[in-house]
């Protein structure tokens, strides 16, 4: 297996330049005649050296970046002179050798992270792309590490909290429910039922019947999810239509009875995304989710971009909505405070693995996997007694290469030698209703 | 309290100019706030975005300069000079941590190079004996074994980890005061703990003094002595962490407390309905920022700012609801 750990690179003859750009000429073909960006440049660079590149805008400092990753785009390309990497003749490189040296000898960090990241994948994601494609691991190794053999249920009217810490796993469920995942991530294994409908044998067009109609998720980011150069009506209206043969008027009409129904003011339908704050936006966003009355919404992180006060408006509307429609609830938070008061039943994941499932006032009161018991006595309450609170040693583990055994033995003081470090635990109902991932509770439940 | 405040803000006010030539416009985006620091104290101050307190945070380290108002360190006005030796003389007492410890170390420096920078800036430690600081300094932050991590990049730390580094930097000149802006609130829940247990150990076992900016109600109440609460560039409601928390004066106060989520107060029994939203903080008028969410409101709100009614010794609200009537009526 390859280990993609970070380790410094050996630095080579400090003499010898690692990458010598002679003579470099790029060109744009305009309709005005041809555009010489970068003109006989030549320059070295040492190991381990940081070398700047300054000029004003439109100087060309930027071309000779791409040039050097040889990602220049028509009508931009290379005229002329000589980029050497060590050894290698960059400008020689053939696509498959390019894709080596690309990310493996020199990589690129851009100005705007936003555009450098694509909007709809996991950061996680992305990062595994960029392994996968660039290191033999198969995927059958990466993907092991994302979800691992996650099962829960969620009933009608329910609300299911799924809980945990930073790349544990939670966003990627919410993803995999809805088929929202794209490649690299995929569904490997399992099954996801809604009602009667196996949710993973539906074709492009049952699932955009399934989208919306049955399941429909709001996102963390409201300023993501819509558009910023169409008015908030129009938004609401064009989710309408695409999904109901309805008129123009009627959709209309459905708008601002969907705005009226989240809190804001049919006046505000022409309003732009950024004419309004933030927890308006957020509301707007829950509206279209309502449009197609599903019998469940996902709920990522809604709230975490907004203040307390807010946040307390859109929960509190929410649980309004859900009582008057009757939809069930997948909500997705690592704020646990939030998660067992507005939950009826919590999940808790760790590292890709779903640790304890149980009804929120039980997770909370009476944890049982050590992971949930030292996370409820991580976080301070308003109320309540005031007492030490330790949080967990360590940190969650690299989903690239996590513990064998149980995931957590690492930072579990109560972990059982010889056992935990080899054998995983499965998630095994030891009370009523309450079900946890953990040796020592099997050991307790057979003594 | 009888002790000498280490620090004492007087009238602090700051606004920022924002817009065009003909957009121009005044944000307010602090107004009149006044309040003191004792050593070996935390003091928190909490508010939800807008509030000003990371503003008041950076007024205190000098990193703007106020339109109106005093910081007094140890008695002394410390915008009288602004030459470069009072300033570093300055952030010798007080240093600043900030929020993202992802983004406030540099990616292509060891931490060994973090944590040297400031002692050479601030000639505390010499060449010979800079190394033994750097450990010492890990150490003191729990980074152990310290010769290893002062080799390692950021990248190769965890945020916690990267978190101490920054309180490790700070410590590196000795101050007295430490303001942390918001300096758990990018961490994961598990790690949190850690990075508040580590100040309080260094209040308690160092005496330093901490300002706590935070919009986490539950984590004042856990780490700060004392807790302020602002709203709208100014501060509503201060006094005992404890106090300010199970018996809130200020409607806002009253407000924000049960907007929190608490787990412990199992189903929800209390529901104060929560109207409107922050206000913009260019549209500020004359009044309390509060009173158009106020439930209590009444026409003087709409008037003047409230004065400061002391409650207690400790304890100080600004609402016309709790005015002193003996000290006379309001003009």
């Amino acid at each position: 297996m390859v280990q993609a750990t970070l380790q410094p690179n050996t630095v080579q003859d400090a003499t010898e330049p690692l990458l010598r750009v002679r003579d470099l000429e790029v060109e744009y073909r305009t309709k005005r005649g041809v555009v010489r960006a970068v003109d006989h440049v030549s320059f070295d660079i040492y190991p381990n050296e940081v070398f700047g590149l300054a000029g004003e805008s439109g100087c060309g400092k930027s071309t000779i970046a791409h040039a050097i990753l040889r990602l220049l785009k028509p009508p931009a390309y290379i005229a002329g002179g000589s980029i050497m990497f060590g050894d290698t003749d960059v400008l020689a490189l053939n696509e498959q050798q390019l894709s080596g040296f690309r990310w493996k000898q020199v990589s690129i960090v851009f100005q705007s992270a936003m555009n450098a990241l694509n909007p709809v994948l996991t950061i996680g994601t992305q990062i595994m792309d960029a392994i996968q494609a660039h290191l033999p691991v198969s995927k059958q190794e990466a993907r092991d590490r994302a979800v691992d053999h996650v099962s829960f249920d969620i009933y009608p009217n329910e609300v299911f909290g799924l809980a945990g810490e930073s790349g544990c796993g939670k966003s990627t469920i919410a993803h995999a429910i809805l088929r929202l995942l794209k490649p690299p991530a995929y569904i490997a294994g399992g099954s996801i039922m809604f009602g009667d409908t196996d949710v993973l044998a539906l074709n492009e067009q049952q699932l955009s019947g399934f989208r919306w109609k049955q399941v429909s998720i709001v996102f963390q980011s409201a300023m993501n999810a819509l558009n910023p150069v169409l008015t908030i009506g129009t938004q609401i209206m064009d989710a309408i239509q695409a999904h109901l043969p309805v008129s123009k008027q009627e959709a209309r009409d459905r708008a601002v009875e969907l705005l009226q129904l989240v809190g804001i003011d049919p006046s505000r339908i022409n309003s732009y995304p950024h004419q309004l704050s933030g927890g308006m936006r957020q509301r707007v966003v829950i509206a279209i989710a309502l449009t197609l009355n599903p019998q469940m919404i996902v709920l990522d992180e809604p709230t975490t971009a907004l203040d307390v006060v807010v946040q307390k408006q859109i929960m509190d509307e929410i649980r309004e909505l859900r009582k008057k429609f009757g939809f069930s609830i997948l909500f997705i938070s690592h704020d646990l405070s939030l998660m067992v008061e507005f939950s009826d039943r919590v999940g808790i994941m760790y590292a890709g693995e779903l640790v304890e499932v149980a009804p929120s006032q039980e997770v909370f009161n009476h944890p049982q996997h050590p992971y949930t018991v030292k996370l409820m006595n991580s976080f301070p309450t308003i109320t309540g007694e005031r007492q030490e609170l330790l949080g967990i040693p360590g940190s969650p583990p690299d989903l690239i290469s996590p513990p064998p055994g149980c995931r957590f033995h690492p930072r579990c003081d109560v972990a059982i030698a010889g056992i935990c470090q080899t054998i995983r635990p499965q998630l095994i109902e030891h009370t009523p209703n309450h079900r946890a991932a953990c040796h020592l509770l099997d050991q307790e439940s057979r003594s | 309290m009888s002790k000498q405040p280490i620090m004492e803000v007087r009238g602090l006010t700051k606004h920022f100019v924002s817009g065009g030539v003909f957009t121009r416009r005044i944000v307010k985006a602090l107004e009149d706030v006044s309040f003191k620091l004792y050593p070996g104290h935390v003091t928190a101050l909490v508010g939800e975005s807008g509030s000003g307190k990371s503003t008041t945070a950076r007024l205190l380290a000098r990193l703007y300069e106020p339109t109106a108002g005093e910081i007094l360190y140890n008695g002394e006005n410390v915008f009288a000079s602004k030459s470069r030796a009072a300033m570093l003389a300055y952030r010798k007492r007080v240093q600043m941590i900030f929020q993202d410890p992802f983004s406030s170390l540099n990616p292509i420096h060891s931490i060994e190079y973090h944590l040297k920078r400031p002692l050479q800036i601030h000639h505390s430690a010499n060449g010979r004996n800079m190394t033994e600081r750097v450990h010492e300094l890990l150490t003191r932050v729990s980074l152990t074994p310290p010769a290893d991590i002062a080799a390692k990049y950021p990248h190769q730390l965890s945020g916690g980890q990267r978190q101490r580094v920054a309180i490790a930097r700070a410590l590196a000149v000795e101050p007295r005061v430490i303001l942390a802006d918001e300096p758990v609130s990018m961490l994961d829940v598990s790690i949190r703990m850690g990075i508040l247990n580590l100040m309080a150990k260094l209040r308690d076992e160092e005496n330093i003094t901490f300002l706590y900016v935070t919009h986490d109600l539950a984590s004042a109440r856990y780490f700060a002595d004392e807790t302020m609460v602002m709203y709208a560039g100014r501060v509503v409601e201060s006094g005992p962490s404890e106090e300010v928390i199970r018996d809130p004066k200020h409607p806002y106060t009253q407000l924000l407390l049960s907007a929190v989520p608490d787990p412990a107060r199992g189903l929800r029994t209390q529901e104060v309905k929560v109207k409107g939203e922050v206000p913009s903080l260019g549209a500020v008028g004359e009044g309390c920022p509060f009173a158009a969410r106020c439930p209590h409101v009444m026409p003087q709100c709409r008037q003047a700012m409230p004065p400061v009614t002391h409650l207690t010794e400790a304890r100080q609200v600004r609402c016309y609801l709790y005015e002193e009537k003996s000290e006379g009526a309001v003009a």
